[in-house]
């Protein structure tokens, strides 16, 4: 089949995906024990304050109608009135999404330049003294929880060295960018305000760093193994005996098909700290979705919580086609094998 | 002395494993004059494999103990270093592997692979590499190499990727090719396209040929002289004649009992307790 | 047959760091059983107060020095090992034979099973683990220990049912499943007798990575407050505590979270051996 017929039937198995998504999340959100429309007016409303929330909320109809209501506004903006701020969801998640999406790009950067290159020394000089240390760090990096990388990042670069700032994404007495993207970074360069960039920049790093070592470090000790499963593969032995230059080997025969099954875990790690910003953004008081999910569901906002776990779904069903599309592109079996 | 292209001499080879030592060759003698076409015939285990990864510097494992010498054109090559065998691969000697898809790197098109094959010859675009091959692929029939160059491995043919394998091996006309177990991997009808290309290529370029296998057919179509090989030693050594006509050896009378014939009584009894070959002493003709 | 001596062990061994991970998990899981006579003041895990001695920095008396009311946080910190370790086998109890079973099932009687089930463990799949956990959890009334391991149960099981799924599908059309079939096992003969033994190195070595991570996400959802309720201890949730005293306190949060980086590394480093020693991919 083709490249597109193959783009097709992932963009349709996605889009089935995501619908079934909507429903695991929706009907969990209506399981809950305790009336929603109560909790949020809280103890002192009367009954007819929650009957009457209860019949703007659709609480009593059946849940297929439910479900065909929430899906239809869905998808023309209306998430609904978050019980907690009181506002629109949507204009909630536009708020604070960008600040959110920011980080993980920021993890996502590092986890690349970082975690690859890191990989690659490792498999290519395996066993040395350069293998070990790489090593080391990824498994640190590994088993280190998210939250626990953003307190000791913060008491050594911010309290220990103060070199960083500890909270919020920009100084409180700079005046933001006029907002385009909603990225601080990308809409301070585009008004040539490089004074905001170093400031939004450096409240970037420690949680970037904080929220991306855990992924550095799968990244690194996947590209070792992948690296150093496919030097064993025989056509790398028949590269060798006829003297392809090493450096070729290691740089385009060798790395290509090892970065396959790597491509495809650098898109379950993308899932794995969007999962995890909820950490740091706690720690670091990142005004971003996570905070603001986590919240949400502290004060049981069903439509902020549903709200909140889809966008952050969909988001990561996008970076995995995303991902499907680079391995396509990789490897060439895939299309042109019936 | 000086006519005699590879010469092996009381190689020895060991590893050291977790259950002591294991001896994988044990003092090997074998030698090839210029386009001669020497088989080495044994069973899988036996160290034939692991003899022409010596000849390349391919064996890369640690805890390896390598004595004596191998001379290729009267240099003693065991203990290159790896740089000093990137000058003899792919030029003064190629290889060919049993299986070619495996061989070939699954996510480049044939067209790159040739291209670096052929830059041990000289440095030369990618055009021209194209075009090298190309008439390198139609000299040997093979109809539309355009059309291969630009394919990649999975989409060839067993009998057609290893004919590919093949041209690519020789186009750089080696003094010596090593092939291992070339045609063990093609169906049987295909063998011999596979195996009358390599000798049509060498004859041209008088080449010789260090031809691994375990299929004595494969060794009375193709082979001049023969090396048997039981565990590490060469238990027989002679010319093709010698050995079909007058096998000396044990093993040997017994690898050429298992050759399928098409009359007869069918293949041998199985025999549940050979006799030690290597205790058997070498025999030569 | 003495175990030292078997040729995996001795694979096994080779590693040093897989030794050492297998000293860490012991240790932990010693320390963790025998908690309360190990440890100086064992009564500091329940209801207790001394504020003449809260906030004291780490000591000879007090290891890892005291918290805001005045408790041994590293009597606490060992009895927080306790709620680690029951939520890492309670999880992978739950998660590993749902998954295992589904991925059977889906790999070995096909068609129509197997695209539902397997449709169903996409779905699960696509949700960030910490989110469906969160989701899970929050939708609840009360937090508390048990729902959450209900939650990161549900967020795991997929993992197993992908793995079991591959297994099987490689292995389905090997010679010894169609002589069974001939023979006329049944399925459920051969999916459990036959095709589930192939499975237990990768099953194995992915428990045993799983056990350090459940306990990771674990601490990460009760640093957000939805586990163990205090006074139990529980590492996250001390973390979580002590971070609004940062810096001064430091003691507050860097111990338990030490703690929960050694176990969940001592887990690690055994699962890469035991990945090393039967050769496998997870």
């Amino acid at each position: 089949m083709s490249a597109a017929q193959y783009f097709l039937r992932r963009t349709f198995i996605s889009i089935i995906v995501f619908f079934g998504v909507s429903i695991v999340i929706f009907c969990l959100a209506r399981l809950i024990p305790g009336d929603p429309a109560r909790i949020a007016l809280g103890p002192f409303a009367t009954k007819e304050m929650v009957e009457q929330l209860r019949e703007t909320l659709h609480l009593n109809e059946s849940i297929f109608i439910q479900y065909k209501i929430f899906i239809v506004n869905f998808f023309q903006g209306d998430l609904g009135i978050s019980t907690y701020t009181k506002r629109p969801v949507i204009i909630d998640v536009i708020s604070y999404f960008p600040a959110t999406f920011e980080l993980v790009l920021m993890a996502g950067t590092l986890m690349l330049l970082i975690g690859i290159p890191l990989g690659i020394l490792s498999g290519k000089y395996k066993d040395t003294f350069i293998d070990h240390i790489a090593r080391i760090i990824s498994l640190l990096g590994v088993v280190t929880p998210s939250f626990l990388w953003a307190i000791i990042l913060m008491l050594l670069f911010a309290y220990l060295i103060p070199i960083f700032p500890v909270h919020e994404r920009m100084d409180e007495t700079l005046d933001p960018p006029k907002i385009v993207t909603g990225l601080l970074l990308i809409d301070s360069l585009l008004e040539g305000n490089f004074r905001v960039f170093g400031d939004a920049f450096s409240h970037l790093i420690l949680p970037g760093f904080a929220l991306a070592l855990p992924a550095i470090g799968n990244v690194a000790r996947l590209t070792r193994t992948n690296l150093s499963d496919v030097y064993e593969k025989q056509y790398i032995e028949f590269a060798k005996s006829y003297s392809y230059s090493e450096f070729k080997i290691a740089t385009k025969y060798a790395f290509k098909p090892a970065s396959i099954p790597t491509v495809t875990i650098i898109g379950l790690d993308f899932a794995f700290m969007l999962g995890n910003a909820f950490l740091v953004e706690i720690v670091f008081v990142w005004p971003g979705l996570a905070k603001y999910g986590v919240e949400v569901i502290l004060a049981k906002d069903l439509n902020g919580i549903v709200a909140t776990a889809l966008i952050i779904t969909t988001f990561f069903l996008i970076i995995n086609m995303f991902v499907d599309f680079i391995v396509l592109l990789l490897n060439p079996r895939i299309i042109l094998q019936d | 002395m000086y006519n005699k292209l590879l010469k092996i001499e009381d190689l020895e080879l060991s590893f050291k494993m977790y259950e002591g030592i294991s001896y994988v060759l044990k003092k090997i003698n074998l030698d090839l004059n210029k386009g001669e076409k020497v088989a080495l015939v044994g069973e899988s285990g036996s160290g034939k494999s692991v003899t022409t990864k010596l000849i390349l510097g391919l064996l890369n494992q640690k805890n390896v103990t390598k004595k004596g010498k191998i001379l290729f054109n009267d240099k003693n090559i065991l203990n290159l270093s790896q740089n000093e065998f990137k000058k003899i691969r792919g030029n003064n000697i190629s290889i060919i592997f049993q299986d070619p898809i495996a061989a070939l790197n699954p996510v480049f098109k044939i067209k790159d692979q040739f291209y670096e094959v052929n830059l041990n010859h000289k440095r030369m675009s990618k055009k021209d590499s194209f075009i090298r091959a190309c008439n390198a692929l139609e000299k040997v029939s093979i109809r539309d190499p355009e059309r291969i160059l630009e394919s990649y491995p999975f989409q060839l043919s067993g009998g057609l990727a290893q004919r590919v394998v093949i041209t690519m091996a020789m186009i750089n006309k080696p003094e010596l090719l090593l092939a291992d177990e070339p045609s063990t991997a093609l169906d049987v009808t295909i063998q011999n396209q596979a195996l009358d290309l390599m000798d049509d290529l060498t004859k041209e370029t008088n080449t010789a040929v260090l031809l691994i296998t375990h299929n004595m057919g494969v060794v009375r179509k193709f082979a001049e002289k023969v090396y048997v090989i039981y565990r590490g030693v060469i238990v027989e050594e002679g010319t093709k004649k010698q050995l079909f006509n007058n096998p000396g050896h044990p093993y040997t009378k017994a690898l050429l009992e298992s050759i399928p014939k098409l009359s007869g009584d069918g293949l041998p009894t199985h025999n549940d307790n050979p006799p030690d070959y290597a205790s058997i002493p070498k025999f030569t003709h | 047959m003495n175990i030292f001596k078997t040729k995996y062990f001795y694979k096994y061994s080779r590693n040093p760091l897989s030794v050492i991970g297998l000293v860490i998990v012991t240790t932990v899981i010693l320390l963790a059983l025998f908690a309360p006579y190990i440890t100086p003041f064992p009564e500091h895990v329940g209801p207790f107060t001394d504020f003449y001695n809260k906030s004291k920095p780490p000591s000879w008396e007090y290891i890892f020095g005291t918290d805001k009311i005045g408790r041994d946080i590293f009597t606490r910190v060992i009895f927080g090992y306790r709620i680690s370790l029951t939520l890492g086998v309670v999880v992978l109890s739950i998660a590993v034979p749902i998954g295992v079973a589904m991925g059977l099932c889906a790999g070995y009687i096909g068609r129509k099973t197997e695209l539902i089930l397997m449709r169903i463990t996409d779905i699960f799949l696509a949700i960030p683990a910490l989110v469906l956990a969160l989701s899970i959890i929050g939708l609840l009334d009360r937090p508390n220990l048990f729902y959450t391991m209900i939650a990161v149960s549900m967020a795991w099981w997929p993992w197993y049912t992908r793995l079991v799924y591959n297994i099987t599908r490689s292995i389905k059309t090997e010679g010894y499943i169609a002589a069974a079939e001939i023979m006329g096992a049944s399925k459920l003969h051969i999916m459990f007798r036959e095709i589930l033994p192939n499975c237990l190195p990768s099953l194995l070595t992915k428990i045993t990575l799983d056990l350090g991570f459940v306990i990771l996400v674990g601490s990460s959802l009760s640093f957000l407050g939805l586990g163990a309720q205090p006074p139990t201890p529980d590492l996250g949730t001390m973390v979580a505590k002590g971070a609004s005293f940062l810096p001064d306190t430091w003691w507050f949060s860097l111990f338990p979270g030490f703690a929960i980086l050694i176990v969940v590394l001592g887990f690690n480093l055994v699962g890469d051996g035991l990945k090393d020693m039967f050769d496998v991919d997870v």
